[in-house]
Protein backbone atom coordinates (compact mmCIF):
# COMPACT_ATOMS: atom_id res chain seq x y z
CA UNK A 1 0.00 0.00 0.00
CA UNK A 2 1.00 3.44 -0.51
CA UNK A 3 0.66 6.28 2.08
CA UNK A 4 1.21 9.97 1.84
CA UNK A 5 2.09 11.99 5.02
CA UNK A 6 2.02 16.08 4.40
CA UNK A 7 3.28 15.89 0.52
CA UNK A 8 3.68 19.09 -0.36
CA UNK A 9 5.41 20.44 -3.70
CA UNK A 10 4.83 23.84 -5.54
CA UNK A 11 6.72 25.78 -8.37
CA UNK A 12 7.23 29.20 -8.69
CA UNK A 13 6.21 30.54 -11.66
CA UNK A 14 7.44 33.42 -13.98
CA UNK A 15 6.20 36.16 -11.72
CA UNK A 16 7.69 35.05 -8.84
CA UNK A 17 4.56 33.22 -7.22
CA UNK A 18 5.03 30.22 -5.75
CA UNK A 19 1.90 27.73 -6.80
CA UNK A 20 1.19 24.77 -4.82
CA UNK A 21 1.11 21.33 -7.40
CA UNK A 22 0.52 19.08 -4.30
CA UNK A 23 -1.11 21.05 -1.14
CA UNK A 24 -0.15 19.07 1.98
CA UNK A 25 -1.32 15.61 0.71
CA UNK A 26 -2.59 12.75 3.16
CA UNK A 27 -3.97 9.74 1.42
CA UNK A 28 -3.60 5.82 1.65
CA UNK A 29 -4.32 3.94 -1.60
CA UNK A 30 -4.32 0.19 -0.50
CA UNK A 31 -3.40 -3.24 -2.24
CA UNK A 32 -6.05 -3.67 -5.56
CA UNK A 33 -7.33 -0.57 -4.64
CA UNK A 34 -8.71 0.58 -8.43
CA UNK A 35 -8.27 4.48 -8.39
CA UNK A 36 -9.71 6.87 -10.80
CA UNK A 37 -8.28 10.11 -10.62
CA UNK A 38 -10.36 13.05 -12.14
CA UNK A 39 -9.70 16.96 -11.83
CA UNK A 40 -9.13 19.75 -14.64
CA UNK A 41 -5.71 20.33 -16.33
CA UNK A 42 -3.28 21.55 -13.86
CA UNK A 43 -4.93 20.29 -10.81
CA UNK A 44 -2.06 17.80 -9.62
CA UNK A 45 -3.30 14.71 -10.81
CA UNK A 46 -0.33 13.91 -13.22
CA UNK A 47 2.25 15.01 -10.45
CA UNK A 48 0.55 13.37 -7.80
CA UNK A 49 1.71 9.91 -10.57
CA UNK A 50 5.37 11.60 -10.55
CA UNK A 51 5.91 11.69 -7.49
CA UNK A 52 5.19 7.76 -6.81
CA UNK A 53 7.13 7.32 -10.07
CA UNK A 54 9.78 9.71 -8.63
CA UNK A 55 10.13 11.73 -11.79
CA UNK A 56 9.22 14.52 -9.54
CA UNK A 57 10.41 15.13 -5.76
CA UNK A 58 8.20 16.34 -2.96
CA UNK A 59 9.52 19.60 -1.33
CA UNK A 60 8.00 18.00 1.87
CA UNK A 61 6.55 15.17 3.29
CA UNK A 62 6.92 11.52 3.19
CA UNK A 63 5.73 8.15 0.46
CA UNK A 64 6.06 5.14 2.12
CA UNK A 65 5.22 1.76 0.13
CA UNK A 66 4.91 -1.09 2.18
CA UNK A 67 5.80 0.87 5.30
CA UNK A 68 9.43 1.77 3.74
CA UNK A 69 9.85 5.09 2.47
CA UNK A 70 10.78 6.08 -0.73
CA UNK A 71 10.36 9.71 -1.63
CA UNK A 72 14.18 10.03 -1.83
CA UNK A 73 14.66 6.96 -4.51
CA UNK A 74 15.79 7.24 -7.57
CA UNK A 75 13.08 6.90 -10.54
CA UNK A 76 15.28 3.03 -12.11
CA UNK A 77 15.34 2.23 -7.92
CA UNK A 78 12.00 2.20 -7.02
CA UNK A 79 10.91 1.34 -10.46
CA UNK A 80 11.01 -2.49 -9.28
CA UNK A 81 8.08 -2.02 -7.49
CA UNK A 82 6.40 0.39 -9.49
CA UNK A 83 5.27 -0.66 -13.29
CA UNK A 84 4.15 2.40 -15.19
CA UNK A 85 1.81 2.76 -18.34
CA UNK A 86 2.32 6.01 -20.03
CA UNK A 87 0.01 8.03 -21.96
CA UNK A 88 2.01 7.31 -25.13
CA UNK A 89 2.01 4.19 -26.31
CA UNK A 90 6.00 4.52 -27.53
CA UNK A 91 7.14 5.51 -24.56
CA UNK A 92 5.98 2.46 -22.79
CA UNK A 93 8.21 -0.06 -24.68
CA UNK A 94 11.60 -0.07 -27.19
CA UNK A 95 10.19 0.44 -31.00
CA UNK A 96 13.34 -1.77 -32.06
CA UNK A 97 13.42 -4.81 -29.71
CA UNK A 98 10.98 -7.27 -30.77
CA UNK A 99 7.72 -7.82 -28.74
CA UNK A 100 9.32 -11.10 -26.98
CA UNK A 101 12.46 -8.68 -25.93
CA UNK A 102 10.28 -6.08 -24.67
CA UNK A 103 8.81 -8.93 -21.95
CA UNK A 104 12.13 -10.13 -21.09
CA UNK A 105 13.04 -6.75 -19.96
CA UNK A 106 10.04 -6.16 -18.20
CA UNK A 107 10.31 -9.61 -16.52
CA UNK A 108 14.03 -8.59 -15.37
CA UNK A 109 12.54 -5.11 -13.22
CA UNK A 110 13.10 -6.54 -9.90
CA UNK A 111 16.31 -8.19 -11.08
CA UNK A 112 19.88 -7.38 -12.70
CA UNK A 113 20.16 -7.72 -15.98
CA UNK A 114 23.43 -10.42 -16.05
CA UNK A 115 25.22 -12.34 -18.86
CA UNK A 116 22.46 -14.80 -19.46
CA UNK A 117 20.16 -15.65 -22.65
CA UNK A 118 17.04 -15.23 -21.01
CA UNK A 119 15.22 -15.95 -24.01
CA UNK A 120 14.44 -19.75 -24.00
CA UNK A 121 11.20 -22.17 -24.49
CA UNK A 122 10.08 -21.89 -21.35
CA UNK A 123 9.91 -18.30 -21.21
CA UNK A 124 8.61 -18.06 -24.71
CA UNK A 125 5.92 -19.93 -23.51
CA UNK A 126 4.95 -18.27 -20.28
CA UNK A 127 5.42 -14.61 -22.18
CA UNK A 128 2.74 -16.18 -24.78
CA UNK A 129 0.39 -17.63 -22.52
CA UNK A 130 0.81 -14.03 -20.36
CA UNK A 131 -0.33 -12.47 -24.22
CA UNK A 132 -3.24 -15.03 -25.03
CA UNK A 133 -4.94 -13.24 -21.95
CA UNK A 134 -5.54 -10.37 -23.77
CA UNK A 135 -7.64 -12.02 -26.67
CA UNK A 136 -5.93 -10.20 -28.90
CA UNK A 137 -4.12 -12.47 -30.84
CA UNK A 138 -0.80 -10.94 -30.18
CA UNK A 139 0.35 -14.47 -28.97
CA UNK A 140 1.95 -15.01 -32.62
CA UNK A 141 3.55 -11.77 -33.39
CA UNK A 142 5.84 -11.95 -30.57
CA UNK A 143 9.16 -12.06 -32.80
CA UNK A 144 7.82 -9.02 -34.28
CA UNK A 145 9.70 -5.33 -33.70
CA UNK A 146 7.08 -3.89 -31.37
CA UNK A 147 7.88 -0.44 -33.86
CA UNK A 148 5.54 -3.09 -36.15
CA UNK A 149 2.28 -3.02 -34.15
CA UNK A 150 -0.13 -0.44 -33.98
CA UNK A 151 -0.36 1.88 -30.53
CA UNK A 152 -3.41 0.15 -29.04
CA UNK A 153 -1.42 -3.42 -29.41
CA UNK A 154 1.36 -1.98 -28.21
CA UNK A 155 -0.74 -0.35 -25.06
CA UNK A 156 -1.93 -3.81 -24.49
CA UNK A 157 1.16 -5.86 -24.57
CA UNK A 158 2.56 -2.41 -21.83
CA UNK A 159 0.04 -3.74 -19.47
CA UNK A 160 1.09 -7.45 -20.34
CA UNK A 161 4.92 -6.09 -19.46
CA UNK A 162 3.36 -4.42 -16.20
CA UNK A 163 2.35 -7.18 -14.92
CA UNK A 164 5.34 -9.67 -15.67
CA UNK A 165 7.20 -9.40 -12.88
CA UNK A 166 5.53 -9.18 -9.00
CA UNK A 167 5.16 -4.51 -9.24
CA UNK A 168 2.87 -4.05 -6.12
CA UNK A 169 1.81 -0.72 -8.38
CA UNK A 170 0.37 -0.12 -11.17
CA UNK A 171 0.18 3.40 -12.59
CA UNK A 172 -1.39 4.82 -15.38
CA UNK A 173 -1.40 8.34 -17.00
CA UNK A 174 -4.37 8.68 -19.67
CA UNK A 175 -3.55 4.92 -20.98
CA UNK A 176 -6.86 5.25 -23.64
CA UNK A 177 -5.92 8.72 -24.61
CA UNK A 178 -4.07 7.91 -27.61
CA UNK A 179 -6.29 4.74 -28.99
CA UNK A 180 -9.38 4.40 -31.25
CA UNK A 181 -12.85 3.62 -28.84
CA UNK A 182 -12.88 -0.27 -29.36
CA UNK A 183 -8.92 -0.56 -28.46
CA UNK A 184 -9.23 1.34 -25.49
CA UNK A 185 -12.54 -0.32 -24.30
CA UNK A 186 -9.97 -3.75 -24.73
CA UNK A 187 -7.06 -2.13 -22.60
CA UNK A 188 -9.59 -0.98 -20.08
CA UNK A 189 -11.18 -4.54 -19.88
CA UNK A 190 -8.12 -6.40 -19.62
CA UNK A 191 -6.66 -3.62 -17.01
CA UNK A 192 -9.01 -4.46 -14.64
CA UNK A 193 -8.61 -8.27 -14.87
CA UNK A 194 -5.05 -7.75 -13.83
CA UNK A 195 -5.52 -5.65 -11.57
CA UNK A 196 -8.36 -8.10 -9.53
CA UNK A 197 -6.22 -11.25 -10.48
CA UNK A 198 -2.65 -9.74 -9.28
CA UNK A 199 -4.10 -7.76 -6.75
CA UNK A 200 -2.34 -4.61 -7.39
CA UNK A 201 -2.65 -0.74 -6.22
CA UNK A 202 -3.43 1.03 -8.97
CA UNK A 203 -3.66 4.45 -9.93
CA UNK A 204 -5.17 6.02 -13.38
CA UNK A 205 -5.58 9.45 -14.27
CA UNK A 206 -7.85 10.04 -16.92
CA UNK A 207 -10.31 12.81 -18.63
CA UNK A 208 -12.59 9.94 -19.87
CA UNK A 209 -16.13 9.97 -17.28
CA UNK A 210 -17.42 7.31 -18.88
CA UNK A 211 -14.16 5.02 -17.67
CA UNK A 212 -14.11 7.53 -14.27
CA UNK A 213 -16.96 5.42 -13.86
CA UNK A 214 -17.19 2.18 -15.43
CA UNK A 215 -13.80 1.25 -13.81
CA UNK A 216 -12.38 1.11 -10.66
CA UNK A 217 -13.11 1.17 -6.83
CA UNK A 218 -12.71 4.42 -5.70
CA UNK A 219 -12.78 7.87 -7.30
CA UNK A 220 -10.63 10.78 -6.13
CA UNK A 221 -11.38 14.64 -7.98
CA UNK A 222 -8.34 16.55 -7.17
CA UNK A 223 -8.79 20.20 -7.54
CA UNK A 224 -5.50 22.70 -7.18
CA UNK A 225 -3.16 20.23 -5.51
CA UNK A 226 -5.75 19.23 -3.72
CA UNK A 227 -8.09 15.99 -3.19
CA UNK A 228 -11.87 17.55 -3.08
CA UNK A 229 -13.70 14.62 -3.51
CA UNK A 230 -13.02 10.79 -2.68
CA UNK A 231 -15.37 8.15 -2.94
CA UNK A 232 -14.98 4.69 -2.29
CA UNK A 233 -16.68 1.27 -2.84
CA UNK A 234 -20.88 1.17 -3.26
CA UNK A 235 -20.48 5.13 -3.27
CA UNK A 236 -18.57 5.30 -6.12
CA UNK A 237 -20.44 2.38 -7.99
CA UNK A 238 -23.89 4.87 -7.67
CA UNK A 239 -22.21 7.33 -9.56
CA UNK A 240 -22.95 8.20 -12.93
CA UNK A 241 -21.11 10.35 -15.43
CA UNK A 242 -23.40 13.20 -14.93
CA UNK A 243 -22.25 13.60 -11.48
CA UNK A 244 -18.50 13.47 -12.67
CA UNK A 245 -19.60 16.89 -15.08
CA UNK A 246 -21.53 18.40 -12.24
CA UNK A 247 -18.64 18.42 -10.27
CA UNK A 248 -15.90 19.03 -12.23
CA UNK A 249 -18.33 22.36 -13.87
CA UNK B 1 46.07 -10.06 -56.14
CA UNK B 2 48.82 -9.75 -52.93
CA UNK B 3 47.73 -6.16 -53.21
CA UNK B 4 44.01 -6.80 -52.46
CA UNK B 5 44.82 -9.80 -50.29
CA UNK B 6 46.93 -7.51 -47.75
CA UNK B 7 43.56 -4.79 -48.83
CA UNK B 8 41.32 -7.89 -47.03
CA UNK B 9 43.97 -8.46 -44.12
CA UNK B 10 43.21 -4.94 -43.26
CA UNK B 11 39.84 -4.94 -44.03
CA UNK B 12 39.59 -8.14 -41.42
CA UNK B 13 41.91 -6.25 -38.53
CA UNK B 14 39.52 -3.16 -39.01
CA UNK B 15 36.13 -5.38 -37.81
CA UNK B 16 36.79 -4.91 -34.41
CA UNK B 17 36.52 -1.02 -35.00
CA UNK B 18 33.66 -1.20 -37.12
CA UNK B 19 31.71 -3.56 -34.23
CA UNK B 20 32.96 -1.12 -31.72
CA UNK B 21 31.39 1.97 -33.58
CA UNK B 22 28.11 -0.16 -34.20
CA UNK B 23 28.22 -0.35 -30.59
CA UNK B 24 28.67 3.39 -29.99
CA UNK B 25 26.70 5.12 -32.79
CA UNK B 26 23.44 2.45 -33.50
CA UNK B 27 22.64 0.22 -30.45
CA UNK B 28 23.58 3.31 -28.20
CA UNK B 29 22.64 6.27 -30.39
CA UNK B 30 25.67 8.37 -28.88
CA UNK B 31 28.37 10.08 -31.88
CA UNK B 32 31.38 8.45 -30.20
CA UNK B 33 35.22 10.63 -31.02
CA UNK B 34 36.94 9.15 -28.26
CA UNK B 35 37.53 6.31 -31.24
CA UNK B 36 40.58 8.48 -32.88
CA UNK B 37 42.42 8.22 -29.94
CA UNK B 38 41.57 5.03 -28.34
CA UNK B 39 42.13 3.20 -31.84
CA UNK B 40 46.18 4.85 -31.58
CA UNK B 41 46.00 3.96 -27.71
CA UNK B 42 45.62 0.55 -28.83
CA UNK B 43 48.63 0.92 -31.42
CA UNK B 44 50.84 2.66 -29.10
CA UNK B 45 50.18 0.69 -26.14
CA UNK B 46 51.19 -2.28 -28.12
CA UNK B 47 54.12 -1.02 -29.63
CA UNK B 48 55.62 0.03 -26.36
CA UNK B 49 54.59 -3.64 -24.16
CA UNK B 50 56.00 -5.76 -27.08
CA UNK B 51 59.40 -4.07 -27.19
CA UNK B 52 59.51 -4.57 -23.35
CA UNK B 53 59.45 -7.37 -24.48
CA UNK B 54 56.15 -9.16 -23.24
CA UNK B 55 53.95 -12.01 -24.86
CA UNK B 56 52.39 -10.88 -28.19
CA UNK B 57 48.89 -12.61 -26.95
CA UNK B 58 49.09 -10.90 -23.63
CA UNK B 59 49.92 -7.76 -25.29
CA UNK B 60 46.94 -7.67 -27.69
CA UNK B 61 44.70 -8.77 -24.85
CA UNK B 62 45.80 -5.87 -22.07
CA UNK B 63 45.11 -3.42 -25.01
CA UNK B 64 41.27 -4.48 -24.07
CA UNK B 65 41.16 -2.84 -20.78
CA UNK B 66 42.98 0.14 -21.92
CA UNK B 67 40.82 1.02 -24.63
CA UNK B 68 37.53 0.50 -21.88
CA UNK B 69 39.01 3.13 -19.88
CA UNK B 70 39.23 5.72 -22.41
CA UNK B 71 35.49 5.28 -23.31
CA UNK B 72 34.88 4.92 -19.50
CA UNK B 73 36.22 8.09 -19.41
CA UNK B 74 34.13 9.47 -21.82
CA UNK B 75 30.95 7.56 -20.98
CA UNK B 76 31.64 9.05 -17.11
CA UNK B 77 32.42 12.60 -18.79
CA UNK B 78 28.96 12.44 -20.41
CA UNK B 79 26.85 11.02 -17.70
CA UNK B 80 28.18 12.18 -14.83
CA UNK B 81 29.40 15.74 -15.73
CA UNK B 82 26.40 16.22 -18.05
CA UNK B 83 28.68 16.84 -20.68
CA UNK B 84 27.24 16.59 -24.50
CA UNK B 85 27.71 13.13 -25.32
CA UNK B 86 29.64 14.35 -28.99
CA UNK B 87 31.56 16.91 -26.64
CA UNK B 88 32.78 14.49 -24.41
CA UNK B 89 34.17 12.52 -26.51
CA UNK B 90 36.13 15.07 -28.01
CA UNK B 91 37.64 16.00 -24.68
CA UNK B 92 39.18 12.03 -24.27
CA UNK B 93 40.32 12.52 -27.68
CA UNK B 94 42.02 15.93 -27.39
CA UNK B 95 43.35 14.61 -24.01
CA UNK B 96 44.69 10.95 -25.77
CA UNK B 97 46.82 13.07 -28.36
CA UNK B 98 49.06 13.81 -25.07
CA UNK B 99 48.41 10.63 -23.42
CA UNK B 100 49.34 8.41 -26.44
CA UNK B 101 52.45 10.48 -26.97
CA UNK B 102 53.88 10.48 -23.39
CA UNK B 103 53.14 6.60 -24.02
CA UNK B 104 54.81 6.34 -27.02
CA UNK B 105 57.67 8.92 -26.03
CA UNK B 106 57.74 9.89 -29.62
CA UNK B 107 55.55 10.23 -32.65
CA UNK B 108 55.89 7.18 -34.69
CA UNK B 109 58.00 3.23 -33.64
CA UNK B 110 59.12 1.12 -35.83
CA UNK B 111 58.09 -2.74 -35.15
CA UNK B 112 60.42 -4.56 -37.56
CA UNK B 113 61.26 -7.45 -36.06
CA UNK B 114 59.59 -7.32 -32.64
CA UNK B 115 57.28 -10.12 -31.61
CA UNK B 116 53.70 -10.23 -32.80
CA UNK B 117 50.76 -12.37 -32.93
CA UNK B 118 50.95 -13.98 -36.04
CA UNK B 119 54.14 -15.43 -35.37
CA UNK B 120 52.34 -18.02 -33.15
CA UNK B 121 51.70 -20.30 -36.26
CA UNK B 122 54.83 -21.77 -38.07
CA UNK B 123 53.78 -21.13 -41.38
CA UNK B 124 56.06 -19.85 -44.27
CA UNK B 125 53.33 -18.44 -46.29
CA UNK B 126 53.29 -14.96 -44.77
CA UNK B 127 50.10 -13.97 -46.14
CA UNK B 128 48.43 -17.06 -45.10
CA UNK B 129 49.31 -17.23 -41.93
CA UNK B 130 48.51 -13.43 -41.28
CA UNK B 131 45.01 -14.76 -42.44
CA UNK B 132 44.48 -17.29 -40.27
CA UNK B 133 44.75 -15.35 -37.21
CA UNK B 134 43.25 -12.68 -38.07
CA UNK B 135 40.52 -14.08 -39.19
CA UNK B 136 40.07 -16.42 -36.17
CA UNK B 137 40.22 -13.34 -34.01
CA UNK B 138 37.65 -11.86 -36.25
CA UNK B 139 35.33 -14.89 -35.61
CA UNK B 140 35.65 -14.76 -31.53
CA UNK B 141 35.26 -11.02 -31.36
CA UNK B 142 31.92 -11.22 -33.35
CA UNK B 143 30.80 -13.70 -32.11
CA UNK B 144 31.60 -12.54 -28.93
CA UNK B 145 29.54 -9.32 -30.04
CA UNK B 146 26.64 -11.53 -31.12
CA UNK B 147 25.96 -13.57 -27.62
CA UNK B 148 26.83 -10.48 -25.57
CA UNK B 149 23.81 -8.25 -27.60
CA UNK B 150 21.13 -11.77 -27.57
CA UNK B 151 21.87 -11.80 -23.20
CA UNK B 152 19.79 -9.92 -21.08
CA UNK B 153 22.51 -7.22 -20.65
CA UNK B 154 22.56 -7.11 -24.13
CA UNK B 155 18.73 -6.17 -24.45
CA UNK B 156 19.16 -3.62 -22.22
CA UNK B 157 22.35 -1.90 -24.22
CA UNK B 158 20.11 -1.86 -27.10
CA UNK B 159 17.07 -1.06 -25.05
CA UNK B 160 19.08 2.01 -23.31
CA UNK B 161 19.46 3.66 -26.95
CA UNK B 162 16.15 3.89 -28.23
CA UNK B 163 14.01 4.51 -25.26
CA UNK B 164 15.55 5.67 -22.04
CA UNK B 165 12.52 6.07 -20.19
CA UNK B 166 11.29 2.68 -20.61
CA UNK B 167 14.57 0.88 -19.65
CA UNK B 168 14.44 3.33 -16.09
CA UNK B 169 10.53 2.44 -15.56
CA UNK B 170 12.54 -1.00 -15.81
CA UNK B 171 14.70 -0.63 -13.14
CA UNK B 172 17.64 0.51 -14.62
CA UNK B 173 20.40 3.42 -14.51
CA UNK B 174 20.72 4.12 -18.13
CA UNK B 175 23.86 6.04 -17.12
CA UNK B 176 25.76 2.80 -16.24
CA UNK B 177 24.49 1.09 -18.76
CA UNK B 178 26.14 4.09 -21.33
CA UNK B 179 29.52 3.81 -19.46
CA UNK B 180 29.51 0.11 -20.11
CA UNK B 181 28.73 0.52 -23.65
CA UNK B 182 30.98 2.95 -24.47
CA UNK B 183 33.83 1.08 -22.21
CA UNK B 184 33.45 -1.94 -24.76
CA UNK B 185 32.87 -0.29 -28.07
CA UNK B 186 36.59 1.59 -27.00
CA UNK B 187 38.50 -1.52 -26.22
CA UNK B 188 36.93 -3.45 -29.51
CA UNK B 189 38.64 0.11 -31.20
CA UNK B 190 41.77 -0.63 -29.28
CA UNK B 191 42.18 -3.95 -30.49
CA UNK B 192 41.96 -2.56 -33.99
CA UNK B 193 44.37 -0.30 -33.59
CA UNK B 194 46.31 -2.86 -31.81
CA UNK B 195 45.87 -5.16 -34.85
CA UNK B 196 46.59 -2.19 -37.84
CA UNK B 197 49.97 -1.75 -36.17
CA UNK B 198 50.95 -5.61 -36.01
CA UNK B 199 49.92 -5.83 -39.66
CA UNK B 200 51.84 -2.86 -40.57
CA UNK B 201 55.23 -3.09 -38.60
CA UNK B 202 54.96 0.78 -36.92
CA UNK B 203 52.96 2.57 -34.32
CA UNK B 204 52.49 5.99 -35.40
CA UNK B 205 50.64 9.05 -33.59
CA UNK B 206 48.48 10.19 -36.24
CA UNK B 207 47.28 7.06 -37.25
CA UNK B 208 43.78 7.48 -35.89
CA UNK B 209 43.38 10.30 -37.47
CA UNK B 210 39.94 10.41 -39.13
CA UNK B 211 39.29 6.70 -38.21
CA UNK B 212 35.92 7.40 -37.06
CA UNK B 213 34.72 7.84 -40.15
CA UNK B 214 35.91 4.79 -41.45
CA UNK B 215 34.78 3.06 -38.87
CA UNK B 216 30.74 4.65 -39.82
CA UNK B 217 31.41 4.09 -43.51
CA UNK B 218 31.08 0.30 -42.99
CA UNK B 219 28.12 0.75 -40.20
CA UNK B 220 26.32 2.41 -42.59
CA UNK B 221 26.97 0.39 -45.79
CA UNK B 222 25.95 -2.61 -42.74
CA UNK B 223 22.97 -0.93 -42.26
CA UNK B 224 22.22 -0.33 -45.78
CA UNK B 225 22.46 -3.48 -46.68
CA UNK B 226 20.65 -5.25 -43.56
CA UNK B 227 17.74 -3.10 -43.87
CA UNK B 228 17.44 -5.20 -47.38
CA UNK B 229 16.94 -8.49 -45.02
CA UNK B 230 14.36 -7.18 -42.87
CA UNK B 231 15.03 -9.14 -39.81
CA UNK B 232 13.93 -8.74 -36.51
CA UNK B 233 17.06 -10.58 -35.15
CA UNK B 234 20.21 -8.09 -33.90
CA UNK B 235 22.55 -11.12 -35.86
CA UNK B 236 22.40 -9.86 -39.53
CA UNK B 237 23.15 -5.95 -38.30
CA UNK B 238 26.30 -7.37 -36.58
CA UNK B 239 27.33 -9.49 -39.48
CA UNK B 240 26.88 -7.18 -42.53
CA UNK B 241 28.87 -4.29 -40.61
CA UNK B 242 31.30 -7.33 -40.56
CA UNK B 243 30.85 -7.86 -43.87
CA UNK B 244 30.92 -4.25 -44.87
CA UNK B 245 34.00 -3.82 -42.89
CA UNK B 246 35.78 -5.66 -44.96
CA UNK B 247 33.84 -4.62 -48.17
CA UNK B 248 35.23 -1.26 -47.64
CA UNK B 249 38.72 -1.79 -47.39
CA UNK B 250 38.60 -3.57 -50.74
CA UNK B 251 37.06 -1.12 -52.08
CA UNK B 252 39.58 1.86 -50.69
CA UNK B 253 42.08 -0.71 -52.63
CA UNK B 254 40.09 -0.67 -55.57
CA UNK B 255 40.45 3.02 -56.37
CA UNK B 256 43.71 3.37 -54.91
CA UNK B 257 44.31 0.76 -57.54
CA UNK B 258 42.67 2.53 -60.44
CA UNK B 259 45.89 5.23 -59.72
CA UNK B 260 44.61 7.53 -57.50
CA UNK B 261 46.28 9.00 -55.03
CA UNK B 262 46.37 8.32 -51.46
CA UNK B 263 45.65 12.21 -50.75
CA UNK B 264 42.25 11.19 -51.64
CA UNK B 265 41.12 8.46 -49.47
CA UNK B 266 39.87 11.03 -46.66
CA UNK B 267 37.78 12.42 -49.44
CA UNK B 268 36.25 9.62 -51.02
CA UNK B 269 35.41 8.32 -47.67
CA UNK B 270 33.85 11.35 -46.30
CA UNK B 271 31.71 11.21 -49.36
CA UNK B 272 31.01 7.44 -49.00
CA UNK B 273 29.42 8.03 -45.49
CA UNK B 274 27.49 10.90 -46.81
CA UNK B 275 26.13 8.56 -49.81
CA UNK B 276 25.06 6.36 -47.17
CA UNK B 277 23.60 8.37 -44.86
CA UNK B 278 21.54 10.37 -47.71
CA UNK B 279 20.43 7.23 -48.93
CA UNK B 280 18.99 5.36 -45.86
CA UNK B 281 17.12 8.90 -44.92
CA UNK B 282 15.70 8.94 -48.51
CA UNK B 283 14.56 4.94 -48.13
CA UNK B 284 12.83 6.16 -45.03
CA UNK B 285 11.07 8.79 -46.79
CA UNK B 286 9.61 6.55 -49.42
CA UNK B 287 8.44 3.95 -46.86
Amino acid sequence: MIKFTNVYKSFTDDAGQVNALIADLNIAFNPAEFTMIIGANGSGKSTLLNIIAGLVYPDKGTIALNQKEIQQLKTYERSKYIARIFQNPLQGSVAELTVMENMRLAYLRNQSKGLTLGINKAFKERVKHEISTLNLGLENKTEQKMGTLSGGQRQALTLVMATLCDAKVLLMDEPTAALDPKSAHSLMENAANIIKEKQLTTLMVTHNMREAVNYGNRLLMMKEGRVEIDVKGEEKMKLSANHLFDWLN
Amino acid sequence: MEFYTVALLLGLAFVPLALGIFLSAKVFNIPDITTDGSFTLGAACFAVFILIPMHPILTTLLVLPVGALAGAATGLIHTKLKVNALLSGILVMTALYSVNLLIMERSNIPLIGAANIFDQVNNPAFLLKNMFIVVLIVLMVTGLIIWLLKTDFGLTMRAAGSNENMIEAQGVNPDKIKVIGLAISNSLVALSGCLVTQLQGFADINMGIGIVIAGLASVMMGEAISNRFKKSSIVMPVLMVVFAAILFRLFIAFILAQGIEQVYVKLFTAALVLVFLSVSKLNFIKK
